[in-house]
């Protein structure tokens, strides 16, 4: 099978791994639309994501999230190059609804489909907005499901993982002490508003893996678990000496330290490494204090902060149509090919599918598992 | 009118193709719905000597089954009638089960003179396992019509599905049982008096379908009452008229939702103590 580069490929993103029902269209680097589905109202009932409830909303939104980007993107289905598609990381049951739908518009159109990996497509989504990806660049990665910092050799195909969260997800902790606060899920947005009037240098709370010991074996690891201990017994002693708990103040210093060691490990890693490029993606990344900080600190090591506006931060389809944008572009194989008039299909069983990421970076759904029994 | 069949609600992967004939792919496979579909429909597909622009309705099994599975096809299909512009429905997968066992039953009695079978008056019962100790289970009358469910009951529940109504007594039900789906007790009690199909045969699917067009109803517009049920079903508050109406949903076609019969695992903030 032989795949020829398409210059300004026209490429449908479909992302559907956690609680966004995401569809864009994207044409070279040129996002034509953008259209985002949540279920993060009815989650919010449950105070975190239920990976049913999540699932069921994707399949209610499919059609129309399919047929608004469409329509705003003033395209016909027909002049798509390529389907690319969340293949993981993710959660299995919401990841199968997207990936169904890809294949689905892959046969009916006769398309390739591209299944990618969700961190390379939350880099990737920076071509939109900065340009094409710097090789190599650090990218430092935080939302609520994974916290990681990656050497980016070519987003298309060789991504390494430098340092990861060795418990929570940054924006796990958000969520975990804003529940301590009193604040709404996610956590993230809450606690960026209600830290604004606060004093960040309140409370010292403690800097997880940066001290002595940390610094040789995890030097570019993460750790948010004493964090949230710190604050939780803060906020206990608090109450317990009847003070009473100012809000803005511990949202505002909880931020600090978690902004504080992203920031300098992330820095550092690339002075260490000699990367001049660092792109933050990521719900956090959506973090007012993060991005303000990240750019000025950035600045002063003389290394260029990229962080895409906080719409693209969160998760999306843009992301993912730009991924797939870069990999039509770079002439890379599709996960399943455009049907071809004289493929002839073994009548053995062993013949399925197999969805990988399309990038270098592995993903926890590398074969799809059976459905749940 | 050419239509394209996809089923993912039971462990196998069902894809059809109905046209002038009927060409069909069954996998049953462990490694999963989503690996298979693609694969299967192409070559369905070329079996068929017919291209995607062919399909002018696409018919998804909406279940009642494993929720993971049961959603890539039918989110196949939605998708599909999205980018061609053309209707996606929806069938009861237990309907077309029970379609293939009266099929398969009619065959047998022309077939054999004599025989243990040839007592099978085409009455069905279908019962697949649901998990958390409960089983979906639907019963059908000998002309196919759905008597009762498709429903979610524990699967420790008394097993009354030989003896419950008056108009079985006498007949010998056929009874499709996923015999994992009960628990020990009901396992001694009622065996799996069949050795018919667990799976929806894609010649039943298309059959089903076909009728249930030709039949002249049109493509109905049923959203509303089936939304209806899934939120009186997820709210656990259906009411007798509700089930009654939903039992008689068994000669048209149905929206592309899939069948859940219950809510998810999961409990409000506010409903915790
Ligand atoms: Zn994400």
């Amino acid at each position: 099978m032989y795949v020829t580069a398409v210059s300004e490929p026209l490429v449908l993103g479909i992302e559907t791994s956690c609680d966004e029902t995401g569809v864009a269209f994207v044409r070279g680097q040129q996002l034509l639309s953008d259209v985002i589905a949540t279920s993060v109202d009815e989650q919010a009932r449950f105070g975190g994501v239920v990976p049913e409830v999540a699932s069921r909303a994707h399949v209610e939104a499919l059609t129309a999230t399919l047929e608004q980007a469409r329509s705003r993107a003033g395209v016909a289905w027909h002049d798509i190059d390529a389907i690319a598609v969340t293949a993981g990381p993710g959660l299995v049951g919401a990841l199968l609804v997207g990936v169904a739908a890809a294949q689905g518009i892959g046969v009916a159109l006769d398309k390739p489909v591209y299944g990618v990996n969700h961190l390379a497509s939350h880099i990737a989504v920076d071509r939109l907005v900065h340009g094409e990806i710097p090789q190599p660049c650090m990218a430092l990665l935080v939302s609520g499901g994974h916290t990681s910092l990656l050497r980016v050799n070519d987003v298309t195909q060789d991504i390494t993982q430098v340092g990861r969260t060795l418990d929570d997800a940054a924006g796990e902790a958000f969520d975990k002490v804003a529940r301590m606060l009193g604040l709404a899920f996610p956590g993230g947005p809450h606690i960026d508003a209600a830290s604004q009037p606060g004093d960040p240098g309140y409370i010292d709370f403690p800097r997880g893996l940066t001290d002595a010991a940390s610094d040789r074996e995890h030097r570019h690891d993460f750790s948010f678990s004493g964090l949230k201990t710190a604050v939780s017994r803060w906020v206990a002693a608090a109450n317990r000496e009847g003070i009473g708990v100012p809000i803005a103040d511990v949202a505002a210093s909880f931020q600090q330290a978690v902004v504080d060691v992203l920031i300098m490990k992330s820095l550092r890693a690339c002075a260490e490494a000699n990367i001049d490029t660092l792109i933050i993606g990521g719900g956090v990344a959506a973090n007012s204090r993060l991005r303000e900080q990240a750019m000025r600190r950035g600045h002063e090591a003389g290394v260029t902060v990229r962080i895409p506006p906080a719409i693209l931060c969160t998760d999306n389809g843009a992301m993912v149509a730009s991924l797939g944008s870069a990999l039509v572009s770079a002439g890379r194989h599709p996960t399943i090919a455009a049907l071809s008039p004289d493929l002839l299909y073994p009548e053995s069983a062993a013949i399925l599918v197999g969805f990988d990421a399309d990038s270098s970076l592995p993903v926890e759904l590398v074969s799809l598992p059976p459905p749940a029994r | 009118m050419n239509l394209l069949g996809l089923d993912t609600a039971t462990a196998a992967t069902v894809v059809a193709f109905g046209g002038e004939s009927v060409v069909g792919e069954l996998l049953l496979d462990h490694t999963g719905h989503a690996q298979a579909i693609t694969t299967l429909i192409h070559r369905v597909l070329q079996r068929a000597q017919a291209t995607p622009g062919d399909v002018d309705l696409v018919v998804v099994g909406v279940g009642p089954g494993p929720f993971t599975g049961l959603r890539v096809g039918v989110s196949a299909g939605l998708a599909w009638g999205a980018v061609r512009g053309i209707p996606v429905m929806g069938v009861c997968t237990f309907d077309v089960i029970a379609a293939g066992a009266r099929r398969k039953i009619a065959e047998r009695s022309r077939n054999e003179i004599t025989g243990a079978r040839n007592n099978s008056s085409g009455c069905v019962s279908v019962v697949t396992r649901a998990r958390r100790k409960e089983i979906y289970w639907a019963r059908y009358d000998a002309a196919g019509h759905r008597l009762a469910g498709p429903i979610v009951r524990a699967s420790s529940a008394p097993f009354d599905i030989q003896v419950a109504t008056d108009e079985f007594a006498g007949d010998a039900i056929a009874q499709i049982i996923d015999a994992g789906a009960l628990d020990e007790a009901n396992r001694q009690r009622v065996a799996d008096t069949s050795d018919l199909s667990r799976f929806p045969d894609p010649i039943d699917l298309v059959g089903l379908v076909q009728q249930r067009i030709a039949v002249g109803e049109p493509l109905p517009d049923t959203g509303d009452f089936v939304a209806g049920l899934d939120s009186a079903i997820d709210i656990g508050q259906t009411t007798e008229t509700q089930m009654a109406q939903w039992q008689r949903r068994d000669r048209v076609l149905l929206p592309a939702r899939p069948l859940y019969l219950r809510r998810p695992d999961a409990v409000p903030m506010a409903e915790r103590s």
